[in-house]
């Protein structure tokens, strides 16, 4: 096993991750109820007792699980907290944002915050540092941090995040400092470059103004070739693909060597089938199946409209 | 991060009554914790819950007991393996209906915990097979969603943690099971194979070829985002 180590940046990284997922007492409890109605188990309310034994339940808001079973079948009534109560002594836990999810009605708006800018463009400058919780209508202004591998590291030692009080240095002087339209784009689609009146990407509706949170750019980049992917699958599920097609392609012109490559080309494939378009569909999961001939993306191209002629 | 890594300790409030399970000669349901390395090394005595079968080879806990001694880090598998935030609730719910009809057919010849955790397995393959049938977006979106300001120093390790869950990504299924095994879950080889049913030769290319993938792609992450520290 330890033959072929990984480098400490890919460590750090494993590191980073080890603690993500971990439910809530609350989420245990809410499936075991579930699990109580299905299963016809016995009243109990052991998990809840159990939890705040383990002094989980104490730090939530609300927690109450009761189940009745009754004689002819079994009858669940839970109450639990709002997900805004959930317990946060997690650093490293990841709550998604409590608001709703996106709908067919809406145009993409991905839940990651985005910032991309062009490595030509001078940094933001920085502002002074944001308060603990500022309300999100009014998002800070950008508080860069450097992040690297070099500096992730660092985890692995459970030390302070160097960059983290990495200053940076304001733009130069010289350089004419971006106009307002420019510095602070206010939509995320602003961010990535594509602005409503884009042709093919007119919302339906106007969008509420989104708080660019800070992001390094650099950083985050791997996260807008994300961004590009999700807003396309949005697109493809609620009948716009061609849309779809004009975000893969800003994708693919960004992104041309990125980690998501694959999962583009898979998505690429779903589109085209979806406009009638197979012998390109077919070349696209060809594509797929050359780097991952199994696993998910592989299993989406072969129940595509490509999958018949592709093995 | 360490304190971030919690283990769930067993319930002290079992009735004084129970007989303790974790005797020599008897099979031990072991703690529950967020990463199964730490189930099976931190052997804790429990006690048999109400009802437990206890026979001449074995302790069979019941399904209540069980339930609170692993449903956290089976959750945490589950998502660890693929499972979409908005399908975990099911995904456990599938893992533990199958256990409650197979419990009582459980012959100790392996840990609970290896015996669960293939399970989990084959659930989250199936979720993650379905959920990709439907076309839908990846793991990432729903979880590594952190739009609040935070101090400087969480809000860090979260675009870590981030950026380890898109790398992830980019290994194929098989791949990514053992990665997620022995990087995450710190199985060993020969556990890995009782699990899978795979042969354990067969797990140290594929541990080898998940390793040296995962470092390629944080390799090519590094060449397409150089830092931007000072030099």
């Amino acid at each position: 096993m330890n033959e072929t180590t990984l480098s400490p940046a890919a460590r750090a990284l494993v590191h980073a991750g080890r603690p993500l997922y971990a439910p809530t007492a609350a989420d245990t409890a809410r499936v075991h109820a579930k699990l109580a109605a299905k299963l016809a188990l016995p009243v109990t309310t052991v998990l809840a007792a159990k939890a705040a034994a383990a002094g989980i339940a104490g730090k939530l808001a609300v927690v109450a699980v009761i189940v009745v079973v009754g004689v002819g079948g079994a009858g669940v009534l839970s109450s639990r907290a709002p997900s805004t109560a959930r317990p946060r002594t997690q650093t490293a836990r990841i709550d998604a944002p409590p608001g709703p999810r996106p709908t067919a009605t809406l145009r993409p708006v991905p839940s990651v915050p985005l910032v991309m800018v062009p490595p030509a463009r001078p940094s933001v400058p920085r502002a002074e540092p944001e308060p603990p919780q500022p309300s999100p209508a009014m998002a800070p202004a950008e508080v860069p941090r450097s992040v690297s591998l070099h500096a992730l590291e660092a985890l692995e030692e459970g030390a302070p995040m160097p960059f983290a009080a990495t200053p940076v240095a304001p733009p130069p002087p010289a350089v004419e400092p971006p106009s307002d339209e420019e510095s602070a784009p206010t939509t995320e689609l602003d961010a990535i470059g594509i602005h409503e009146d884009s042709p093919g990407l007119v919302p339906s509706a106007p969008l509420p103004p989104i708080p660019v949170v800070p992001r390094t750019p650099r950083a985050w980049t791997l996260f807008g070739e994300q961004q590009f992917l999700q807003a396309a699958r949005i697109d493809m599920a609620t009948g716009h693909p061609d849309r779809a097609l004009l975000l893969l392609d800003e994708q693919a012109a960004r992104f041309p060597h990125g980690v998501l490559r694959v999962a583009r080309h898979a998505v690429r494939t779903l589109v085209l089938c979806m406009v009638g378009r197979t012998p390109e569909a077919r070349i696209e999961a060809a594509a797929v199946l050359r780097r991952e001939p199994v696993g998910p993306h592989a299993d989406m191209v072969r129940g595509s409209c490509a999958g018949p002629t592709i093995d | 991060m360490q304190g971030s890594e919690t283990v769930h300790p067993l319930p002290t409030n079992q009735p004084a009554t129970l007989t303790d399970c974790a005797g020599p000669g008897h099979s031990s349901v072991r703690m529950s914790s967020l990463r199964y390395s730490q189930a099976v090394t931190a052997v804790v005595s429990m006690p048999c819950a109400a009802g437990a079968t206890v026979g001449a080879q074995a302790v069979i806990p019941t399904f209540d007991a069980v339930y609170a001694a692993h449903a956290a880090w089976v959750w945490q598998a589950l998502r660890r393996h693929g499972v979409q935030e908005s399908a975990v609730d099911d995904a456990t719910q599938d893992v533990f209906v199958v256990i409650h009809r197979q419990l009582p057919k459980f012959e100790s010849r392996s840990r609970i915990e290896t015996w669960i955790y293939g399970i989990v397995i084959r659930v989250a393959r199936d979720h993650r097979r379905r959920h990709a049938r439907k076309g839908h977006g990846d793991p990432l979106d729903e979880s590594i969603a952190s739009t609040a300001p935070s101090p400087l120093e969480s809000a860090a390790r979260a675009e870590a943690a981030a950026l380890f869950v898109l790398l992830l990504e980019t290994l194929d299924e098989n791949k990514r099971d053992v990665f997620v095994m022995s990087e995450l879950e710190g199985m060993s080889v020969p556990e890995m194979a009782e699990v899978l049913g795979v042969n354990p030769n067969t797990l140290y290319s594929r541990v080898r070829a998940a390793r040296a993938e995962f470092e390629e792609a944080v390799q090519a992450w590094q060449a397409a985002h150089p830092t931007q520290e000072a030099p």
